[in-house]
């Protein structure tokens, strides 16, 4: 989650010796209070971490790695996985590669030339979890992050997940550790070691055979949602209704 | 340490009426407001100071003590009416609003009012204290408690699955509504157990009249968060409407 703010300080100290806080806050748009307030509860934000190095130019996941929980960061970077690739292809452009793939005259645009939506898409951290999966995952972060697995669940459903767990998650699943940050939109791709247009490389690889079923499972996935949306809503009416 | 619950229940029910008052006159769900204006005249006369002067103005005899019973007959009928429909439960609907709740509800009137006449009450007695000893009396008390009582067990089941979906769904504040009017009925069915087991003793009587006012004070929060989580949902909805268009409602589900 959270970086402790003495660590900081002396990583602050260390790479902009003599700026104040106020230039630091204005440097890398953090607002001034944000700061001042992460300083003051003793937890520094791991984006703050990340906006501060991209402000003074420095590798953003070589500054993460001089703090304890992320000790194994910089070590730990490996190249993504072709499953962590394709998953964070958004629901729409595997849609329009499949549309693509399919023209037979005048396609409206050549398979695998169009450009992607920029990363993360909507649903990018449970398309992660799901592609990286290995057994039992679930079960073991809950009980090595001592986090209620609802907790987890609640997370993913909401596209979040906090930057100690998607770093754990990458540390148990055995993939490069930035993944988890890259998804989560912590990092950029250039930043978290994903090579440029990686994921082209990775959707033009994919067989129809994946390609369809990976976007007939994301569109279930999807109505899953809009469904549960709907029956929130209708909800909310008869509450509306009745004792509004 | 009662006396003090019940006057916080006094001041919860008057507030929600009061907050009732402007959707009232817009003519929307009206029931609520009478249903708080009933609860305050019910908690307001289970205390002394207002029962004996409400009472001496009707004669002396009693008849606020009635009006008690009523009014919460009243009360359990329009708010059982409207959380059934609120969170969707066809089967509590049909329990209260069809011909089991109906005759129930009428049966247990009637038996209220011959059970009052049959009393020999002739003088002024906060909660009939002074003729408990009757037969009569007895049943009179008991009797009060098993509409409130029936209506509350209808409801548990629908505003508990309510409190559990909308913390699933993370709104806080409607899980913590339903919540609040879940424990309220429950208490209720509780107090009405322990009124038919054993309340003759005491510290048992002192804990039933603990409940009921808590129970009163829960039903008049849980309603006022259920109002805060309405207009939050109405706030989110208008800006979500501002922000764009149907895609919207994609990324929202996503």
């Amino acid at each position: 989650m959270s970086v402790p703010a003495k660590a900081f300080t002396q990583w602050l100290h260390s790479v902009a010796p003599g700026t104040s806080t106020a230039a630091v806050s204005r440097l890398s748009g953090i607002k001034r209070s944000t700061l001042a307030q992460q300083l003051v509860r003793g937890k520094v934000a791991v984006v703050t971490v990340v906006s501060i190095s991209r402000a003074f130019d420095i590798d953003a996941v070589a500054a993460l790695s001089g703090f304890d929980k992320y000790y194994d960061l910089a070590s730990g970077l490996l190249p993504p996985t072709e499953a962590e690739l394709v998953s964070q292809i958004s629901d729409v452009d595997l849609l329009r590669e499949i549309v693509a793939r399919n023209a037979i005259v005048d396609p409206p645009e050549p398979a695998g030339k169009h450009i992607l939506t920029p990363m993360p898409h909507k649903t990018s951290v449970r398309s992660w979890i799901d592609a990286i999966d290995v057994p039992g995952l679930r079960h073991t972060i809950s009980r090595d992050l001592q986090m209620a697995p609802q907790n987890l669940s609640a997370q993913l459903s909401a596209n979040r997940l906090a930057p100690e767990v998607a770093v754990q998650v990458a540390r148990i699943a055995g993939v490069g550790l930035t993944g988890g940050l890259v998804v989560t939109g912590v990092l950029t791709p250039k930043e978290g070691g994903w090579p440029e247009d990686a994921r082209g490389k990775a959707l033009r690889a994919l067989g129809d055979t994946d390609l369809v079923t990976l976007a007939a499972a994301r569109l279930d996935a999807l109505g899953k949602a809009l469904r549960r949306t709907d029956q929130d809503n209708e909800q909310t009416n008869a509450l509306w209704e009745n004792l509004g | 340490m009662i006396a003090v619950l019940q006057w916080v229940a006094l001041g919860a029910c008057l507030f929600c009426a009061a907050w009732r008052v402007p959707a009232t006159l817009r003519g929307r769900n009206t029931g609520l407001f009478w249903a708080f204006v009933l609860l305050s005249v019910a908690v307001g006369l289970s205390l002394p100071e207002i029962y004996l002067v409400v009472d001496a103005g009707l004669g002396g005899r009693n008849i606020a003590n009635l009006a008690i019973r009523f009014a919460l007959y009243a009360i359990f009928y329009i708010l059982a009416v409207k959380f059934a429909a609120a969170y969707r439960s066809a089967s509590s609907a049909r329990l209260i609003r069809g011909p089991v709740g109906i005759s129930l509800l009428a049966l247990i009137s009637v038996a209220t009012l011959v059970l009052f006449l049959l009393s020999d009450l002739p003088s002024t007695s906060v909660g009939l204290q002074s003729y408990s000893n009757q037969p009569s009396v007895q049943a009179y008390g008991l009797l009060g408690r098993l509409y409130p009582a029936y209506a509350a067990a209808c409801l548990i089941r629908p505003t508990a699955l309510a409190a559990v979906s909308a913390g699933a769904a993370g709104r806080k504040t409607a899980a913590t509504a339903a919540g609040l009017i879940c424990s309220a009925f429950i208490m209720v069915l509780l107090l009405t157990a322990m009124q038919i087991a054993a309340a003759a003793v005491p510290l048992v009587s002192q804990l039933i009249a603990l409940l009921s006012y808590t129970a009163i004070v829960c039903m008049a929060l849980g309603l006022s968060f259920t109002w805060i989580s309405l207009r939050m949902e109405q706030r989110r909805k208008s800006q979500g409407a501002r922000a764009g268009g149907q895609l919207h409602g994609w990324h929202d589900a996503t």
